[in-house]
């Protein structure tokens, strides 16, 4: 039928608007019961994504479909915050007192750099082989675990340079990205 | 009252993720900024090159007599025959014929197969290295940016984890209330409505980045270092054949035999490897309709046989998923409406870029620590990046600057700018001096490109980047209401440096 990608794509948008009037709606009632709302507003852009599905292959139905709702969602946020301009400064307050230990925050900040950098891409490779060796004993095809590889090693990266960087102590940071380092290394020395 | 869908997090474990969010938010901001502003132009990096060079007749088919014509006059044009030679079929985003070899020596093609004019988009091919390599070497460059797109993926991950109430908050924006709930409601609106765009984003340009590294780690220890053994398994092996019947490979059969054997396959680019040698081979390119694999190959042998494809459309899932990243990352897949998608959300990453470093510039202000130089230089990334790429262009399009004074022009230029503002002047000056600055380098480059190419104008994409470029120019302009600009001056306080 020659119009049936239209009414999946009709379908998409009124899901996807119903998905977003009834989280405004749920989110509005923070005191009263919201669940169900919360529940079907969740629900409907869900099915406002899935619904790309049958319009086309599968994953690219499902990007274009996820693509129309990001698109729908920002427009409704500019179109309710307007164009009104930036809003005044908020006036300065007495300045803080400045910690007189600024070379040891250097060293920490070099520290940190060094862990978020080079040894969180360190740990991120080695884990990444790892799951490569891995994929391929479980019978994995190469291209398979070749796409696999790709994409763990941003991830991993991205995962460990998040530990590298957040408020804990330095040497639980340290301890945190030096073990899958050592540990995933002498892994896959043994199976590689 | 109900609890939220989001996990109720403990305050500690937030304020770290929070302190964790804006560490790696410093660390890369202004590269990363510059990386989402031309990321985003680069998503038209085909309409801009036919933009820049509109006098060429375009054409939407060819015939195989056409094609091997192309590969003659491109053979006997070459004063060295090198290893592998390219020509370019004319596709909906670019329907031109385009035959060359190596990085430079590329030609326009008329449907005869007659070489004409040589290719030149100068600017185009600066926003995509721009893009890309950030301007440096092939390797170091694709790692930095891949290592941006690592901290941007980072940064999404510690954002959801540090807004506990990201979602319950996804419809507010307190635009008028205060400078620094602006700031907050649209870094974070933007943020969690955009994330799957973000995060594909991030994660395809950190994938392509890395890949290189990645590869050769792989290599180092799975095939005693031998780097050429890596990427076939998605990419498929180089064919070596015999010698062609006349000596010169047969492109023309080979592809009326692709579009015979292969009609759910559009043909992009034909390689001819080893042209005139003993061991020629013939690889099209082609594109998948409806797919979001950015190519798929099919190899022939000098004579034009087919001998098979790589399956990155059809193949093993991990070939599917290594060959959608490219059309994923740049919006290559769906025509038109995905890149004024890509366009839309493009710009509003890169806003959420701009307004999580203005953020933590306000706090240090609000906490009595404000850095007005800082805010200055913050604000000749923000505003003097658009404003330096539009000088860029103009002095390319009106041929004051050589394709080889593009890039130190620009990068001196924008460092200038950052110097400048760091110690003169107030923030909100800077901001509209250089939104002013971009809209009408902006048009100057219009009016200089409209004057060299009236009348010439061939296709949607010229009339198209024109429009878009315009309508960019006098946003810019108006966004800074010059209207008012005179009322401004008089009430603003003598060095005001407001961010943004």
């Amino acid at each position: 039928m020659a119009n049936t990608p239209f009414i999946w794509i009709t379908l998409s948008a009124g899901a996807g608007l119903l998905g977003a009037f009834l989280l405004r709606q749920a989110w509005q009632r923070r005191r009263e019961p919201h669940r169900a709302q919360l529940v079907l507003g969740w629900l409907a852009l869900v099915a406002a994504t899935l619904a790309w599905l049958p319009t086309h292959l599968p994953v690219y139905g499902l990007v274009l479909g996820l693509l129309a709702i990001e698109c729908i969602a920002l427009a409704v946020i500019f179109w309710r915050a307007g164009w009104s301009g930036p809003a005044p400064a908020e006036p300065r307050r007495p300045a803080a007192a400045t910690p007189a230990r600024a070379w040891r925050n250097g060293l920490r900040g070099f520290a940190v750099t060094l862990l978020a950098g080079p040894v969180a891409l360190g740990g991120a490779i080695v884990l990444s082989l790892l799951l490569f060796a891995l994929a391929g004993q479980t019978g994995w095809s190469e291209a398979n675990r070749l796409s696999l590889f790709l994409f763990a090693v941003p991830v991993l990266w991205a995962l460990l340079a998040t530990l590298a960087v957040i408020d804990l102590r330095l040497r639980l940071r340290t301890l945190g990205l030096a073990l899958p380092l050592l540990l995933g290394g002498g892994v896959l020395a043994l199976i590689a | 009252m109900t609890s939220l869908p989001w996990p109720k997090m403990p305050a500690r474990l937030v304020a770290r993720m929070l302190a964790g969010h804006t560490t790696l938010g410093l660390a890369l901001s202004a590269l990363l900024y510059i990386v989402c502003l031309s990321g985003t132009l680069v998503v038209f990096h085909n309409e801009f090159s036919r933009w820049e060079q509109p006098v060429v007749a375009e054409t939407e088919s060819v015939t195989p007599q056409t094609v091997q014509a192309m590969l003659d006059n491109l053979l006997a044009r070459l004063e060295e025959t090198p290893p592998q030679v390219t020509l370019v079929l004319p596709t909906e985003d670019v329907p031109r014929l385009v035959a060359g070899a190596g990085e430079h020596d590329y030609w326009l093609a008329d449907t005869d197969g007659n070489l004409g004019a040589e290719v030149a988009h100068p600017f185009s091919e600066f926003l995509v290295t721009l893009h890309m390599y950030l301007h440096l070497p092939s390797i170091a460059g694709l790692t930095l940016v891949g290592l941006l797109g690592v901290m941007m993926l980072g940064l999404v991950l510690s954002g959801f984890l540090a807004h506990p109430r990201i979602f319950r908050d996804a419809f507010q924006f307190r635009r008028t209330k205060s400078a620094r709930l602006g700031e907050t409601d649209l870094h974070n609106r933007l943020s969690v409505w955009a994330a799957p765009f973000h995060i594909t984003i991030a994660l395809t340009g950190a994938l392509l980045g890395l890949a290189t590294i990645g590869a050769y780690a792989l290599a180092l220890v799975f095939h005693d270092g031998d780097y050429t053994q890596v990427f076939p398994p998605i990419f498929g092996e180089e064919v070596a054949t015999a010698p062609a019947p006349d000596g010169t490979a047969d492109v023309a059969t080979a592809y009326s035999t692709l579009l015979a054997e292969r009609p759910d396959l559009r043909p992009w680019l034909i390689y001819v490897n080893g042209p005139g040698t003993d061991a020629q081979s013939i690889e099209i390119l082609t594109q998948a309709p409806g797919q979001l694999a950015y190519f798929d190959e099919v190899q022939f042998d000098a004579a034009g046989n087919m001998l098979g494809s790589t399956g990155m459309s059809d193949g093993e899932t991990g070939q599917k998923i290594a060959a959608a990243v490219y059309s994923l990352h740049f919006g290559w897949f769906g025509g038109q409406a995905v890149k004024f998608a890509y366009l839309f959300l493009g710009i509003a990453l890169s806003v959420v870029c701009a307004s999580g470093f203005t953020l933590w510039l306000i706090k240090r202000r609000e906490k009595g620590r404000p850095s007005p130089r800082l805010e200055r230089a913050w604000i000749a990334i923000v505003w003097g990046s658009p404003a330096v790429l539009a000088a860029t262009m103009l002095g390319s399009l009106s041929g004051v600057m050589s394709e080889a004074v593009l890039i130190p022009f620009h990068w001196i230029a924008l460092a200038g700018l950052v110097v400048l503002a760091a110690f003169t002047g107030s923030g909100r000056v800077w901001s509209r001096a250089l939104r002013l600055a971009a809209g009408g380098l902006t048009l100057a480059g219009l009016a200089v490109h409209h004057a060299a190419h009236a009348g010439y104008f061939q296709g949607e994409a010229a009339w198209g980047v024109s429009t878009g470029l315009a309508v960019t120019a006098v946003l810019l302009i108006a966004s800074t209401r010059p209207w008012q600009f005179a009322t401004a001056r008089r009430g603003a306080p003598a060095g005001s440096s407001q961010a943004g």
